[in-house]
């Protein structure tokens, strides 16, 4: 019980650890402000609302393709960066960051762009130009006002509430929460279906590759698991894409998120056997080279003594005592499939924490990125106390 | 299947008959390494009556546990057997692990060596004992259970009924040995091979476990094969013993008759290395000098030779054949110059001679 | 009778032991498989760097050719992984591609082998609070899914090769750092550390001359498997379009012919680079695994 509590204050712990850097990094590094400002571009002249707020800030109007340079005199607005976004493509892309703003020429057409905020960045996206929010009302909403420790307890205090606030950008519409709640499912759901996928195919396989260790199908097994970890999730995803959705056109390309569930989970198969493949692949050679190790344990002998025969002896006797490393390693993973899914998420356009993240990070949707990344340490957190769990079931030696 | 046939067969002949119950005749065991093949057990013969416990001595190396593994037939894949093992009148060696299945925990079985190692650490107890009534003798539920319950009964555990619900870590080494013994004992075998079945155990607990083979033996019929490397262990409860040196079989005797007339200097070493009752429990034994032979290339003659005080020549050039001894018919050793003969003594009363001066013994060559 | 002692004589019987199973995988030797990997690396490196004097098409020109019709052009003599949308080459740019890759891959583990190498070697020395902290620091960082921090920090700070390489760098810090300090604490037990400590050496001492060399193998040895990482992290950031800007990478060549009609049309724009990438991380791991194999390196962490 003791032991249950500590590991409980451990994980406490280590989420306000989380957030605090989280936090505290995007609010240092990041002004929050401008995107409450809304999306603004084209001429309008923002400078008079915002100095009468306090802020300097400085919009330019249209800049034309090509180069430009900074008209303004960059120090009394005490400038730090500024960045220029690309608009028209379904990824706003940068065009390029502005340090201390020097001319800089930038690439690409269409471009639209404004100088910058004190103390921090500026991004601009949208076609339109829309209205500036009422900055005042922003920063009580934010907490803006405080100073950064006041600031921090209370979001965290909406957090742990189970508000998460609005967003950033936009109209700040629909709520962080009901976004996550939209998003939170889809991401879960592959998440799920991978690991078990990913289970489902490195359970059998170490076991048929230890029961024939060292023979020609094992070592044909062992090169292809270390194919498949060669590659990267998202050259995976692509190739299975093009040839399982493309070419065989068995699967759709990508996921709509209006179908029925099972029609959902259908269209899920591909990214989660994405994720899947190349765990599966970890998965076999950790669980191969422990149920060697067992297989060569006395307590087999002994088994194989008794006149247990040889699918007992790797189910029954040599699968359980195997299985520790791979727990462990099956929790650790987690983490790493998280960015997989990320990625897989953006190949088949799958609407999921992933690609809110990145969506999010592009438009320094602040609240947005801060939910995503507690959830996704909450979750890790959380899956290794399960396997901790999981642990003490199998092991009757840790029973605690 | 033929196995089943087999093992049908024995059961319905009301078990193993009396009289020579294994007859091993040259058996060999090679292994295939990197470095070579390894002659893990070399030529060895000798056979085994119902009821009968032999005792099978040596260092570690000798190929005492690989030739009670070949006659289980639980060999690892690169070993390469020949000769022959009759059990019961049919030969088993070259079976395959299938048909063999059938004899394992039902007619021959085994204890091992390391009770903290050898039970499954993530199974209960009860479950373990089951097992074998399950697949031999197709117990289960509350039968398996109750049959479980008495075997533990049987080998002197405390408090059965709640053993059988225990993992192996909840017990004592001596305890999980006896576990062990129960598991082996379960189906009832003919045969039991015990594979240093005290080492790990404590001194105390170690009588108490050979006790318990020998009243299961006497119980049930039983031959049983008891390995060691501790000539002190097999005195008292076997009624043969075989000494094994570098995959051969060097000396084998009556229990009694060995004792009394030990013909081989190696036998005698292995007798010097038995520890005293009134040495503290930690004190370190003696041992013979120098290693185990290597497997690979074993030296030409006499394979203890190198590490004999009483070779001479002609036992590192010529290998002795195995020779009954004048004292017992059953008596057979292979030894040029064995203890007794008049070698034996003049060198004997040079290395008497030699420690009475005070100058220290060793790598006598 | 006083008779030298051998412990080994009680020892169990070896035989068994003497399984071919793993031990024979272990051979002493790094193998020819080793050499061409390293040959591998040794050609896309030296590629990525001689790639303007190569007599490459330029990466960024056109070569829209009347004969072929509109591009993209599939593969060909001409064109070895075919040309994209804009009658680009591919080949070139895969070779241009792998100059941000390589640089990124090895700049990053070279900065997490520096600053986590220090931190885990001062963690794993000095323990008490020390160890403490840095180890409760890792532990966040390792909390984090790797890909998401490096997304956050490309995002809060700029895309710039140095900003992509150190943020690579810095999310390697956690987990090289852990193995230098595992490595540490199993070295400064030995006789030889706890001899000089006793010899009245001074710890800056101890820990360069006697500890350093030790955490340098393992370290080294999953240098090669951690470049690897490495290249596929900035791969994935790329991919998302959060990887260095204006310049060619892999993942975003991989990106630029990974949409549903560029794969219908022209798989080769993204097969292309998948197959060097491909190849690339398959030859450093070969060669990382030799390597720890060789060292006899256990913990595998990063």
């Amino acid at each position: 019980m003791n032991y249950w509590l500590q590991r409980a204050g451990m994980a406490v712990l280590l989420l306000l650890a989380v957030s605090m850097l989280t936090f505290g990094a995007m609010n240092i590094l990041g002004d929050p402000l401008f995107n409450i400002l809304g999306p603004v571009s084209g001429a309008k002249d923002l400078q008079g609302t915002a100095q009468a707020d306090g802020y300097a800030l400085r919009t330019q109007g249209e800049i034309p393709s090509g180069s430009y340079t900074i008209v303004d005199d960059v120090d009394t607005l005490d400038h730090r960066e500024a960045v220029l976004v690309a608009t028209g493509d379904t990824l706003p892309k940068r065009a390029d960051t502005i340090a201390g703003l020097d001319a800089v020429s930038a690439t690409g057409t269409d471009i639209t762009i404004i100088g910058g905020v004190v103390p921090g960045q500026l991004v601009m996206n949208g076609p339109e130009p829309s209205q500036l929010a009422d900055v005042e009302a922003a920063e009580q909403e934010f907490y803006l006002d405080q100073p950064l420790p006041v600031r921090y307890v209370s979001w965290l205090t909406d957090f742990v509430q189970g508000d998460m606030g609005p967003q950033f950008s936009k109209t700040g519409e629909p709520p962080v929460t009901d976004l996550i709640k939209e998003r939170l499912p889809r991401s879960l759901a592959l998440l799920v279906m991978a690991q078990l996928m990913a289970t489902i195919i490195a359970i059998p396989w170490s076991l048929w590759s230890a029961a024939k260790a060292n023979q020609p199908v094992d070592r044909v097994s062992t090169v292809t698991t270390f194919l498949i970890i060669a590659l990267p999730n998202f050259a995976l995803g692509v190739i299975l894409k093009y040839v399982f959705a493309i070419q065989l056109g068995w699967f759709p390309q990508t996921f709509n998120a209006g179908d029925s569930y099972l029609e959902q989970i259908y269209q899920l198969f591909l990214p989660a056997l994405t994720i899947a493949l190349p765990a599966a692949a970890v998965y076999q050679r950790l669980l191969r080279t422990d149920l060697i190790t067992t297989l060569q344990e006395d307590f087999i002998l002994m088994a194989r003594a008794k006149g247990v025969d040889r699918r007992n002896i790797l189910m029954k006797h040599a699968l359980r005592p195997s299985l520790f490393s791979f727990i462990t390693v099956f929790g650790i993973n987690t983490g790493a499939l998280i960015g997989g899914a990320l990625v897989v998420e953006n190949i088949f356009r799958v609407p999921g924490l992933g690609s809110a993240i990145v969506e999010a990070v592009l438009v320094e949707d602040f609240p947005v990125v801060l939910a995503i990344v507690m959830i996704v340490a909450f979750a890790f957190v959380l899956v290794n106390i399960a396997i901790d769990v999981i642990y003490s079931l199998i092991d009757p030696r840790v029973r605690r | 299947m033929s196995g089943q046939q087999h093992s049908t067969q024995l059961q319905s002949d009301g078990r193993v008959p009396d009289g020579t119950l294994l007859e091993v005749t040259d058996l060999t065991t090679h292994f295939r390494t990197e470095r070579g093949l390894v002659r893990a057990v070399d030529g060895v013969t000798f056979s085994l009556a119902r009821g009968k416990a032999l005792g099978v001595v040596g260092e570690s190396g000798s190929g005492k546990t690989v030739l009670s593994r070949t006659i289980m037939g639980l060999l690892p894949s690169n070993a390469v057997n020949s000769g022959s093992v009759r059990f019961a009148g049919q030969e088993v060696l070259g079976l395959d692990a299938k048909q063999m299945r059938h004899l394992w925990g039902r007619e021959m079985s085994m204890i091992f060596q390391n009770p903290m190692v050898s039970l499954n650490p993530l199974m209960k107890i009860g479950k373990q004992i089951q097992e074998p009534l399950h697949i031999h003798l197709g117990l289960d539920g509350r039968a398996a259970r109750e049959t479980a319950e008495q075997l533990l009964r049987e080998v002197h555990i405390p408090e059965p009924t709640k053993r059988l619900d225990q993992y192996p870590h909840e017990l004592s080494g001596g305890m999980r040995q006896r576990v062990m013994i129960a598991i082996a004992m379960a189906c009832g075998p003919t045969l039991l091979f015990a594979d240093e079945p005290t080492t790990a155990l404590d001194v105390t607990v170690q009588a108490q476990i050979l006790e318990l083979i020998g009243e299961q033996r006497r119980e049930r019929n039983m031959s049983v094969i008891l390995v060691t490397h501790d000539l002190g262990v097999v005195a008292g409860h076997t009624d043969e013993i075989a000494v094994m040196y570098g995959g051969r079989l060097v000396e084998k005797a009556p229990t009694r008759e060995l004792f009394a007339n030990m013909k081989m200097p190696y036998t005698k070493s292995l007798m010097r290395s038995i520890p005293k009752l009134d040495d503290p429990s930690h004190t370190r034994l003696l041992t013979i000098p120098g290693r185990p032979p290597d497997l690979v290339n074993p030296p030409k003659g006499c394979r203890f030779a190198p590490r004999c005080a009483y070779a001479r020549d002609k036992c590192l050039q010529e290998e002795p054949p195995l020779v009954t001894a004048d004292t017992s018919p059953d008596h057979v050793y292979a030894c040029w110059y064995p203890v007794g003969s008049p070698e034996f003594r003049e060198r004997d009363a040079e290395i008497m001679a030699t420690i009475t001066t005070g100058v220290e013994l060793g790598g006598t060559r | 009778m006083s008779l030298p002692e051998s412990p080994a004589t009680l020892a169990a019987d070896s035989i068994l032991e003497d399984q071919p199973s793993e031990a024979m995988a272990t051979r002493r030797t790094l193998g020819v498989g080793f050499w061409i990997a390293i040959g591998w690396i040794v050609l896309i490196v030296l590629a990525a760097i001689l790639a303007p004097y190569l007599g490459l098409k330029d990466p960024d020109e056109n070569y829209i050719n009347r004969d072929l019709g509109r591009p993209p052009y599939p593969p060909s003599s001409e064109f070895w992984f075919g040309t994209d949308n804009d009658a680009k080459d591919v080949f070139s740019r895969t070779i241009y591609g792998a100059r941000v890759s390589l640089v990124v891959g090895f700049a990053a583990i070279a900065c997490g082998m520096v600053v986590g190498g220090t931190l885990g070697l001062l963690a794993g020395y000095l323990r008490g609070w020390f160890d403490r902290v840095i180890s409760f620091v890792f532990l966040v960082l390792l909390s984090f899914p790797a890909l998401v921090l490096a997304i956050l920090i490309t995002a809060l700070l700029d895309r710039s090769l140095r900003t992509v390489a150190g943020t690579l760098g810095f999310l390697s810090i956690a987990p090289v750092g852990r193995l230098a300090r595992a490595t540490t604490i199993q070295f400064s037990e030995r006789e030889f550390v706890l001899a000089s400590r006793t010899l009245g050496a001074k710890h800056g001492r101890i820990m360069v001359r006697e500890l350093l060399p030790n955490v340098l193998i393992p370290m080294g040895a999953l240098a090669l498997l951690g470049v690897a990482v490495a290249i596929v992290a900035e791969g994935a950031l790329a991919f998302l379009g959060l990887s260095v800007e204006q310049e060619l990478s892999w993942g975003k060549l991989i990106l630029f012919g990974s949409g549903s009609r560029d794969l219908q049309e022209a798989p080769w724009i993204s097969m292309g680079p998948i197959l060097i990438l491909f190849l690339t991380v398959l030859a450093l791991n070969f060669a990382g695994d030799r390597v720890r194999e060789y060292f006899d390196v256990r913990e595998v962490s990063l």
